[in-house]
């Protein structure tokens, strides 16, 4: 049973029709299942990042239906919206989108404190989430003072603090070393395997995207193909890289 | 496209920007402006030389010199801060040290122009308008508009030295800053730098030991001359208990954790928001302290004199009447006294023995009225005795010295009687309308004896009331030109060698209506100065506010809806708000308003102390209300605003 399902989704940036609008996703369709993990792949201004606002519901599409939990959120409106992701959604953006006035530790539990948490509660969950990520001796430092993948880590922590049910990353791994950006792959296998959370990524990484258990390949605004796991991770990799080659000449050749 | 084009383009992009720019700066020069028009205005001029108005120009001046250094700083530093990153980049991108300043200078030089025009302009407009306002509403005929050369020179100096300094110092340091600082300053710029309860500390103590010194200073003569040095410390004082106030406040939430992530949202923007705006708030303490303050000495001085105006003037009018002055028949008296609209409810009349003493120490000549204690009883419902051979000195005048001794001896030259006279005590009050000297009261059998070896007249003192001595002046008026005309035909009856008394002073109308009017022409200078004052600096002090407060409105509506993105409700949004505007706009209220408290128990001692002066302490009560009240609605108008421009389109 799908847990998020998007229909016939178009999106316009502009007015349609007019010299300045684009159409950025033309009338796509995507079926995710509980305890799916899912990465979309595609060439730079393919739609990936926009699709991504509009699962997520914080952009509004110009056509189309999308359901999470049965809920229709693209109907949602104000602050039913913002409760519902904050209870149900943990975003990770392609730009962190940290408070600059609150340290790593109090960015962290945000999402918690606006649920009225008890402090203890939040101390801990801090901790845990720090140790898993290697930025515990830095909690109290302010975002300006860390590097861009401590910053990265940092978000991560914070989308997945309130432990919710999907998680939608925008490039997660962008900023990261390799073994940083396995540590928080890794992190999200483990909360698919254990919590059967939703994990629904957005990458240009293939080392990143050979975690998770299907890859959708957009192009200009539209699933071009999908490809599921099979088998081990490294073959997985494999899969991708030589998908991604086929698909890379199809597209543009400069 | 040129570099030139490059540039127009970015400004073009920016104007948001160049427009907050360009209308503090117009800001700053207009305020001051206005200032200089009544600083340098001829008749307060004028009145400067005589040293009455100099202590209310004082304050507030140093306040505004302090204002436009600091708002202007501001302004540049706000709008540098955005640009700072452009130049950086420009430099890594290969644009010399040079082609930087130039950029600089020629940006700034034509801001600055232009807010001297718009400021200037704007000045112009404003201060006449504030002007004819004031003076209407008031009604003070004795200062008028005018402009001339010094304000506008010193308006432009001013401004241009302080601009010229922000604009250094920038230049400065993008010259000698290392690129990376440079490229990065947009958020360097909002690190949480100093945290120093220290700090803090010595703030507040500069703020006690300012007041502490004003209430010793002012006591003495020269509290006029020390008390902007007070006002000085006053401020650095304010300045960083101000800028570690937040800190200190959060540390104390920090305590309990649970109130702490409670308030998270909130406290960490406010511990920001404080010492980003540290110099606004001090600047609008101040604004708020000297507002509250002069508005209060306004009033109090309004209504005491107006009380003191009642106090001495039992009757609505007086005036000495002998043989030949002031000598009106009765009926020649009451065609003028006597009107349709305002009868005369009462006239009581008390015969007095005027005569001219020689003061010992000063030398001069003054002038004594002698009168039967059982008279003086009468008219007066009092129950003095004074026994034969004694007599009482009764000044009929507020104790100026409560502790001073009030001797008088009795002399007299050449024709002492028999019986020796001897004080038998003061009675210090005003009783009656003062006129032209004081009273010696004796027994009634003394009075008749006492006269023939004293050097004056007999004469009789008239005291009239009317029915409402508001719209009894022009009776005033017809009634000594009625006297003038009289007294002209006789011999004076004072010498013009003696010094200290006149012929003039003794037969004039002494009336309460007089005195008002008096009242409100001489004192009216001060008053108006001090009103303009504050109405400049209570609009001021909320423009600065707001200004700050909305030049910034962008990066909130980022951080909000950066707060949104991730789940924040719009109510819990308002909250926030909320609770990040309250602290700023009534913590400078309640710290000027302390302030202005203590400044005016330091300055009561100059009238006798603060207790002596209750109605003080109800004045100041009205005056902070007022603009508590002012400030409560300002506050809910910002609030409104702000949340309307952060929360449309999300
Ligand atoms: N706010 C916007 N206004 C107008 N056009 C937009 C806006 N955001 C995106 N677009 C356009 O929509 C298309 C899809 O953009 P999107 O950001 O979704 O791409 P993406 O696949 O995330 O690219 P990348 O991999 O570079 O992040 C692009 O052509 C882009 O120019
Ligand atoms: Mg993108």
């Amino acid at each position: 049973m799908p847990i998020l399902e998007a229909g016939n989704i178009v999106k316009v940036y502009g007015e349609s029709g007019q010299e300045h609008s684009t159409t950025a996703l033309k009338g796509l369709d995507l079926s995710i299942n509980k305890g799916d993990f899912i990465a979309i792949m595609g060439p730079s201004g393919s739609g990936k990042s926009t699709l991504l606002n509009i699962l997520s519901g914080m952009d509004q599409p110009t056509s189309g239906v999308v359901t999470i939990k049965d809920e229709k959120i693209s109907e949602l409106k104000g602050d039913d919206l913002a409760l519902f992701r904050r209870r149900e959604l943990g975003f990770i953006f392609q730009d962190f989108n940290l408070l600059d006035s609150l340290t790593v530790k109090e960015n962290i539990i945000l999402p918690m404190v606006l649920e009225g948490k008890s402090a203890d509660e939040m101390d801990k969950r801090a901790v845990y989430l720090s140790g898993l990520f290697g930025i515990e001796s830095i909690l109290n430092q302010y975002p300006y003072q860390i590097s861009g993948g401590q910053q990265q880590r940092t978000a991560v922590s914070r989308a997945l603090v309130n432990e919710p049910g999907i998680i939608l990353a925008d490039e997660p791994t962008g900023n990261l070393d390799s073994s940083s950006s396995a540590a928080i792959m890794e992190c999200f296998e483990k909360v698919v395997e254990e919590l059967s959370t939703t994990v629904i990524l957005v990458t240009h990484d293939v080392f990143a995207a050979s975690y998770s258990q299907r890859v959708v390949f957009l192009q200009d605004g539209a699933i071009h193909s999908s490809i599921q796991k099979q088998g081990s991770r490294e073959s997985f990799l494999k899969q991708i890289i030589d998908h991604q080659r086929t698909f890379g000449g199809a597209s543009h050749v400069f | 496209m040129s570099f030139n084009q490059m540039v127009r383009k970015m400004i073009r992009h920016d104007a948001r920007k160049y427009i907050f720019y360009l209308v503090c700066n117009s800001l700053a020069v207009m305020l001051f402006f206005i200032y200089a028009a009544l600083f340098y205005n001829d008749d307060v001029t004028k009145a400067k030389m005589a040293e009455t108005i100099q202590y209310a120009l004082i304050i507030p001046g140093i306040a505004l010199i302090v204002f436009t250094v600091f708002f202007i700083s501001h302004a540049h530093h706000l709008f540098i801060k955005s640009r700072k990153r452009e130049f950086g980049l420009f430099r890594t991108l290969g644009m010399t040290n040079r082609d930087v300043v130039k950029l600089l200078v020629m940006e700034n030089g034509l801001i600055a122009c232009l807010s001297i025009i718009t400021g200037l302009l704007s000045g112009l407009l404003f201060s006449r308008l504030f002007f004819s306002l004031l003076t209407t509403v008031l009604n003070i005929q004795t200062i008028s508009y005018g402009l001339n050369v010094q304000m506008f020179a010193a308006t432009i100096m001013v401004y241009l030295l302080v601009f010229a300094t922000a604009v250094g110092r920038t230049l400065y340091m993008i010259l000698t800053q290392n690129l990376i600082l440079t490229l990065k300053s947009d958020r360097v710029g909002e690190v949480v730098k100093l945290n120093s309860p220290l700090l803090g500390g010595i703030g507040a103590g500069l703020i006690i030991f300012s007041v502490a010194g004003l209430y010793l200073t002012y006591t003495g003569n020269q509290g006029d001359d020390y008390i902007f040095i007070w006002m000085i410390l006053t401020m650095v004082g304010l300045y960083f208990s101000i800028n570690q106030l937040s800190s200190l406040l959060i540390k104390m939430v920090k305590k309990s954790k649970r109130m702490y992530y409670k308030n998270l949202l909130s406290l960490s923007s406010l511990d920001y928001k404080f010492k980003q705006l540290t110099s606004t708030l001090m600047l609008v303490s101040v604004m708020i302290m000297v507002t509250v303050l002069y508005s209060t000495i306004v009033l109090f001085t309004y209504l005491d004199t107006a009380r003191q105006i009642e106090e001495r003037h039992p009757y609505d009018l007086a005036f000495l009447q002998t043989a030949e002055k002031n000598q009106l028949t009765e009926e020649q008296l009451y065609s003028i006294v006597d009107t349709e609209e305002n009868h005369v409810q009462a006239h009581d009349t008390l015969p007095v023995f005027t005569f001219f003493q020689e003061d010992e120490y000063a030398g001069w000549i003054s002038t004594f009225h002698l009168v039967s204690v059982q008279t003086f009883n009468q008219i007066t419902s009092n129950s003095i005795e004074v026994k034969a051979g004694e007599y009482i000195f009764h000044p009929n005048q507020p104790a100026a010295d409560p502790d001073g001794a009030y001797e008088f001896q009795l002399k007299f030259e050449g024709k002492a009687p028999a019986q020796s006279y001897i004080q038998d005590d003061t009675f210090v009050q005003s009783t009656l309308n003062y006129l032209g000297g004081e009273f010696i009261l004796v027994n009634e059998e003394d009075f008749d004896a006492l006269k023939t070896h004293l050097n004056g007249f007999d004469a009789t003192m008239n005291f009239i009331n009317v029915a409402d001595w508001k719209s009894a002046f022009e009776v005033t008026r017809n009634l000594e030109a009625a006297f003038a005309a009289v007294n002209q035909r006789t011999p004076s009856v004072t010498s013009e060698a003696d010094e200290g008394t006149s012929d003039e002073r003794l037969f004039s109308v002494a009336s309460k209506m007089e005195d008002a009017a008096i009242n409100r022409q001489t004192d009216g200078l001060t008053f108006f100065v001090i009103s303009f004052l504050s109405v400049l600096f209570l609009i001021g002090s909320f423009v600065i506010l707001y200004l700050n407060l909305f030049s910034n409105i962008e990066k909130e509506r980022l951080r909000f809806s950066n707060l949104h993105r991730i789940g924040v409700t719009v109510p819990e949004i308002k909250k926030a708000i909320a609770k990040e505007l309250i602290p700023v706009f009534f913590i400078p209220t309640l710290t000027g308003i302390t302030l202005a408290l203590l400044y005016m128990i330091a300055m009561a001692t100059d009238i006798g102390g603060i207790l002596q002066n209750p109605d003080v302490l109800v004045n100041f009560a009205v005056i902070a209300g007022v603009y508590f009240i002012l400030q409560i609605g300002f506050y809910f108008y910002s609030k409104w605003r702000m949340v309307a421009a952060v929360v449309k389109g999300f």
